[in-house]
This record gives C-alpha cells, structure tokens and sequence, in this order.
C-alpha cells in the first residue's frame, strides 16, 4: 500500500482510489490538537489528488478513540488537581484551538467512511461521528459520557449526533451518559454496517471501494449538496458547547466526576 | 371527468373519495416532460374536485418508473437561460393540496424514484426497486432527490443511496422508511394504496387538508431550490468524459471507467 | 419521597433527586387549563430546586391524558384582543415547554388528542403494550393542537407524524415505541418504575452538565412550540365554524364513523 505524506501519529495510504487514514496511538488514540491537525491535513490532501476518490478513517489498537487526551498544557490528575499552567482566569481550553481544527474535517470534499472497530467514546465518539458513514461490530463501544464527569458534549456533537440518529436518542444519550454497544449502535444509526470485529477495516474499504466506483464529479458534487451547511452549524455548534465547557470546568462538579470515574464509583454531585 | 380535459398518457378514477392517477408509458414507464405535466394537471384539477379527498399514483405493468427518457435530449436542455421545463412541471407536483400514496409495485429508477417520491407515502413489496443511479452513470441527483430522500429517510440513509447509487430493495426500503407500508406482491400493492387512501378519506378533508399544508411549510420550496443546484450540476456534468462514459458503460451492461473530468 | 407544595390537580413528591408530578383525575384526566396550569406551576418551582434534577410526569388511572375536557368553556377562548397565542390553555402549555430539567413521561394508558400533546412535552417516554396514542382530530373534523405540530415530527419525524394526523389511526404501545413515539417499552405494572429508572439514571450525571446540554439541545424548541400553537389555534377556529366539526363532534360521540362534506 502506497504511503503518502509523512506525520508522527498517523499513517496515509492510498490504493485503488481509496486513501486510508490510520491513527496510531495505540491503544486507545487519544485526541489532542496535534492529532487532529493531522487528520486534517491527510483529509485536505487527498482532497486534492484525483487518484483518491473515498477516504476511509481507521485506527490502530483495542479502541477508535477513547476520549482526549488532556496533557497537552493542562492534565488532570486523578484527584481532579491539575498540573501545567494557566495563562488567566478566562483562559479558553485548549479545546478551543481544537475545535477549530475539528471543523477543517468537516470542510473537505470526499466521503469519508469511519472503520468504528472499538471504543468511541466521549470527544472520541465527536470524532467517530465525522465521517458520512460508520463500519463497526458488536465489541465497540459508543458513548457521550460527558455530563457523567460533570462536563458537557463537544466537538459538535450536539449538531452530529443529532443530524445522525435524530434528536430524542441524541439527548437520551448526552442526558444518560449510557454506553452502546455497536450492534446497538447500528440499529439506533449511529453507525451503518455491522461486522464481525476482525471485519471492520475491510468492509470499511469495501464501502469505499463501492462509493470510488461512481462519478467523481458526481459524488463530490451530490456531497456538496447534502452536506450544505454542515461545517457551519458544527462550528456554531463547538462554539456553544465551547463556552458550556469552560464554565463547567471550574466547578466542584466536574472535580468530582473526574474523581469519580478514576474511582469507578457514582459521583456525588452538587449542582454547584 | 370533463373537469380535467382530456390527457394521452393519464387517467383518473375516481370512488369513495379516492382519485386513482395512473399514468402508462409501456412498457417501461419512462417519463417525458409531457407526462409529468399530465400528472401535475390531474393532481391540480382534483385539487378542485370536492369528490376527492386523497390520490393514489400508481402505473400498470411491472416498472414503476424506468426513469427519464434520455434519447428524447429536448427534455433535458435548458429552453432558455433558466427555463427548465421538466423540473419546473416536477416541482407543481409538490405543490397541490391533498395527500398522495404511491403504489410502487416494481422499479423506480432514477428521475423515476424521484417521481416515486412525490407522494407523501409508499405502498411497496419485495419486488419493489428504488435506485438513485445517477452517479453510476457520471451524472448527478435530480428531481428533488436531495431533498426528498433526506426529508423521508433521513440524511445517513439518503447519502448512502445517492453516492453510490445502490439499489434498495422493498423490504429493506420499508425498513428504512423509504416504504410506509410493505405487502405481499406487486398485485397487492395498489389495493393496499387504496386502502391507505380510504383511511385518510375517512378523516375531515378540510382538517387533513389544513393540516397538510402546515406539516409540508416550506417543503415545495426547498425542492424547488434543490433542482435548481441539481440542475446546475447536471449541465456541468452532462459535458464530461465521464458521463459518456457512464451512459456508455449502462448501455454496454458494464462497469464504468471514469477519469474525473 | 418527600411531598412537594399544594395542588388541587396533581400531586407532587420528590425521592433521590426524582421528582414524581402525577396527575390526579382519574380515570381518563382530560386536561383543562388548570390542570396544565398546576403542571407548569409545579415544574417551575422544581427548576428552583436542589432537591430535583429529573421529573416523572405520570397519571393515575386507566388513561395517561384521554383529551380535552369538553365542558371547559375557556378551553378554546381567544382573548379579546386576539393577538396570537391569546389562547388562555396554550399560553400555560407552553410554559412547561419553558422549564429546564428532564422529563420523563409515564404513559400507561391512553395518550389521545391534547392528551397526546402533553404526552410528547416530555423529553422521553416510557410505555406498555396496553397504552393507545391517537392523534385523532381530522376524524373529528378538526385540526391538531398543542404543539403537535412540531413536537411529533421533531419525535417521529414528518412521514410518522402525517401518518397519524391524515389517518387519526390509534396505535398500541408496540407500534409506538417502534415508531419513536416512546424510547422505552415494558409490562404496564412496570411503567412508573421504569419512568423513575430513566430519571434516576439522568439524576446520577452532573445536574449543571444536563441542564446546559438540555438547553442547547432544546434551543428555540418551546418557541418553535409557541409559533406552532399560533398556527393550530388559528386553523382550529377556522374549522371550529365549520358543519363538518359539528358532525365530526357529533360521530365521536355516537362512535361512528362521520359523514364529511367538505364545509
């Protein structure tokens, strides 16, 4: 397989008209900033080769992606305490340079099918719900787990998840924290094809394979249409859920259900 | 029915309140812009008509709708800049009062499931076919497609159908709700339309009517903007290599070789 | 469970941050004004409460919300001054459109006509095979209300809910829960315990974190609400007038089906 480009924690293929896109940070693909301007990079690239006509967005590891990954200028530590420095009382969150970046991958041209062959979970399922389709199997696991550490949706998934499975199912999930597993995902539409788990990346291509077969001109353009808007909302989106975040962040609420989850008990909320 | 005038290719029946529109172009029902105006006359004139409080559209024979007569090219051309009768004719389809159910018994192809989706519900079976093939062919959605599928079916599904042209079966596309109702054969398709119909004749037609027009605010419009970018990536396409190609590669029964350009 | 504030019409009491708003006119509670009147009085004061950071709203008796009560005179009253939304039922419906915890709703039974619009007011349903959801105006020669008009199809999306408004078909709980008019489906001695289950599993996750979320999910809606009974009302006066509303009054009550003509 054809490897394009050169990047630290992501690898790019390109065979048959399909390009592959592979997070490496295994196990569990923590997102960062760093990570998904890399992405965005791959995305913006294939967008401009006429060889590539599909995209097919994989990882490496147990899960797609777990969640974020908090160390890049500030970390939580598992009593909630944070270590690194912070520039101001109003600082934003690193999330917020995030988000930017996040909406650069949903501006490109091409569809993009999602290879969903583990745990997509919080941020991470923001970032399993980019791609036009979802390939998953019955051991991954889906959850918007956010107002469980006291926290909030992000990375536009209140715009994506409910676009995708229709706003009562969305809510239940951000209001429940509930994990799904992939076959229920699939019959909710969180995700469209179910595979065996060794299966996944494979039928994944396939699907890809199937969309390079038709008109390229066709395809990008019919996906220009269907897609109107899309980049916009999620970015209003992020920008909503961006300033949620960073209120909740200071509040003994969020302090507490970080603790809790690091101590696999129910958190003890406040409402303060 | 002296209101309508007489059509060539359309006729209406009309008992208990139920309008049947069927339309025939045998043997594969392909549509021209004649036909489609047809079609918009009779559901205009039983917009009229206080005899009738819902229409079932339906054809004879075992396709629904093969989809637009290609090899007739007037249809297709711009008449002048920003005229296009066949889409102007298809989107007064969208505009008329009462509701529709479609009896789709057998394929709807293309501009053909575009038809298809005018109604405001389907009655299919497993012989049913709805194929958006349009990008197979190097060319592009029409017909409203960009709307209506994501409307009935939701986004995720609509995309699927249009990038890559698949075909959906009956019983898949009722699971999708693509179909409202699912029975058991071609031959129990319109009776079962009908049957939808009567229920919804049963119910106040000022009440259904009134209502109607609130749940479907907006939506002739937003069709009409549809096929107007439809329509402009249409005619950049039908220019391409690719879409020779595509139309070649369907004529020759073989699998297309497209360039991007 | 302690007793929450004093209602004619409901009764209020709240457990382990669940607060439980039954309604209390058995066996069919029709609404009327002031029974939406004390619904919306007693959600907003739990907004204001610690104490609660999810609702059960449930029925006692055989019927969840059966309809309308049709000898409330002020039921279909426009005031005088007839700005839209002047309608004094919709006015307190809305209002519990307004209020910002969780809702889920215990359909046992029936949910039919304006009761059917209080029943898709909550967030979430929980139902059994036995209960019946009927949007049935158009058979009664008249057009829907409550909000119907957007809270179905934003629930069930706009083929379902055109489905139930031209047909004014009645479905079992089964086909509901199929359809997305309820997310959850058990026995009917399980209804309430399974409604307090979703509350409580909502009341386990940070009340600041569900409370933003809820209002960024729920952005617009009561005013899409608002406009939507604007337009109902205005609709449902229209036929109100009409010959075709007598007879389909008159259908409904005889129980058969009604002779239309059109006027």
């Amino acid at each position: 397989m054809p490897k394009i480009g050169e990047y630290n924690d992501i690898t790019v293929n390109l065979e048959n008209l399909v390009g592959t896109v592979e997070i490496n940070r295994p196990p569990h693909n923590f997102f960062d900033l760093s990570l998904i301007q890399q992405i965005a990079q791959a995305f913006e690239s294939l967008d401009k080769t006429s060889d590539c006509r599909s995209i097919v967005l994989c990882a490496e590891g147990k899960s797609f992606c777990a969640g974020a990954n908090f160390t890049d200028g500030r970390a939580l530590k598992g009593d909630g305490s944070e270590v690194g420095e912070r520039e101001g009382d109003d600082e934003e969150l690193p999330m917020g340079h995030l988000y930017v970046e996040a909406v650069r991958l949903f501006r490109t041209k091409k569809p993009i099918v999602g290879a969903i062959q583990g745990a997509a979970i919080g941020g991470g399922l923001g970032l399993a719900m980019m791609p036009d389709f979802r390939v998953t199997c019955p051991e991954a696991r889906f959850a918007a787990n956010f107002t469980r550490l006291g926290f909030h949706p992000g990375f536009g998934l209140t715009c994506t998840l409910t676009e995708a499975i229709g706003r009562k199912k969305a809510e239940l999930m951000f209001y429940t924290s509930r994990r799904f597993k992939g076959d229920e995902a699939v019959a909710m539409g969180m995700a469209d094809v179910l595979v065996p788990q060794d299966q996944v990346r494979s039928a994944a291509i396939e699907l890809a394979t199937e969309i390079a077969e038709c008109s390229p001109l066709g395809v990008v353009a019919c996906r220009q249409i269907m897609r109107e808007g899309l980049a916009d909302r999620v970015s209003a989106a992020t920008a909503k859920e961006l300033a949620v975040q960073t209120r909740l962040r200071d509040t003994d609420d969020f302090a507490e259900g970080v603790k809790a989850m690091t101590e696999r008990r129910v958190p003890n909320f406040k409402s303060a | 029915m002296p209101a309508f005038g007489s059509f060539k290719d359309v006729t209406i029946d009309i008992e208990d309140h139920v309008a049947v529109v069927e339309f025939s172009k045998p043997s594969q029902n392909f549509f021209d812009v004649e036909l489609i105006s047809e079609i918009a006359d009779a559901f205009e004139g039983l917009d009229e008509t206080s005899d009738c409080r819902a229409i079932v559209l339906a054809s004879p024979g075992r396709i629904f709708c093969a989809g637009a007569n290609l090899n007739d090219g007037r249809d297709l051309g711009e008449k002048s800049p920003g005229h296009y009768p066949l889409y102007e004719q298809g989107v007064r389809l969208f505009r008329t009062t009462k509701p529709i159910v479609g009896a789709i018994q057998g394929a709807a192809i293309g501009g053909g499931f575009g038809l298809a989706m005018t109604p405001d519900f389907r009655v299919a079976c497993p012989e049913s076919r709805f194929s958006a093939n349009f990008t197979r062919m190097g060319y592009h959605p029409g017909f409203g497609l960009t709307v209506t599928l994501p409307e009935t079916i939701g986004r995720k599904h609509a995309e699927r159908m249009l990038y890559n042209g698949c075909r959906v079966k009956g019983e898949e596309a009722f699971a999708m709700g693509l179909a409202d109702v699912l029975v058991d054969g071609p031959k129990n398709v319109r009776p079962a339309a009908i049957e939808l119909a009567r229920e919804i004749a049963q119910c106040s037609p000022l009440g259904v009517v009134a209502c109607r027009t609130i749940m479907r605010d907006g939506y002739a419009d937003r069709i009409a903007a549809a096929t107007d970018k439809e329509l402009a990536n249409q005619n950049s396409l039908r220019g391409t290599a690719d879409f020779t190609e595509g139309v070649e590669a369907m004529t020759d029964r073989r699998l297309p070789h497209f360039i991007g350009a | 469970m302690s007793k929450f504030g004093s209602f004619n019409e409901i009764g209020v009491e709240v457990a382990n941050h669940v607060a439980i708003v039954e309604i209390q006119r058995p066996p069919h509670n029709f609404f009327n004004i002031p029974l939406i009147k004390e619904i919306a009085e007693a959600f907003e004061a739990l907004d204001e409460s610690d104490e609660c950071r999810s609702i059960v709203l449930a029925a006692q008796g055989t019927a969840f919300c059966a309809g309308a009560d049709f000898s409330d005179p002020n039921r279909n009253k426009v005031q005088s001054d007839q700005k839209p939304g002047g309608n004094p039922l919709y006015i307190e419906a809305v209002r519990m459109f307004r209020t910002s915890k969780p809702i889920v709703g215990a359909i046992q039974g029936a949910a039919i006509g304006g009761g059917l619009g209080l029943a898709m007011m909550p967030d979430f349903r929980v139902t059994c095979p036995e209960a019946r959801f009927s949007a049935n105006f158009t058979r009664q020669g008249y057009h829907p209300g409550f909000g119907l008009t957007v809270t179905l199809p934003e629930a069930i999306g706009r083929k379902n809910t055109e489905l139930m408004f031209y047909t004014g078909r009645r479905f079992k709980g089964e086909e509901a829960f199929k359809m997305g008019l309820a997310e959850v489906l058990v026995p009917r001695e399980q209804v309430r315990d399974a409604a307090v289950a979703l509350a409580t599993e909502i009341a386990e996750c940070s009340p600041l974190g569900v409370v933003a979320c809820r209002k960024i999910m729920r952005e617009g809606f009561a005013d899409r609400v608002r406009e939507a009974t604007d337009q109902e009302l205005i609709e449902q006066g229209i036929l109100r007038e009409t010959v075709d509303f007598k007879e389909g009054t008159k259908a409904m009550t005889e129980r058969r089906v009604a002779s239309f003509i059109g006027r």
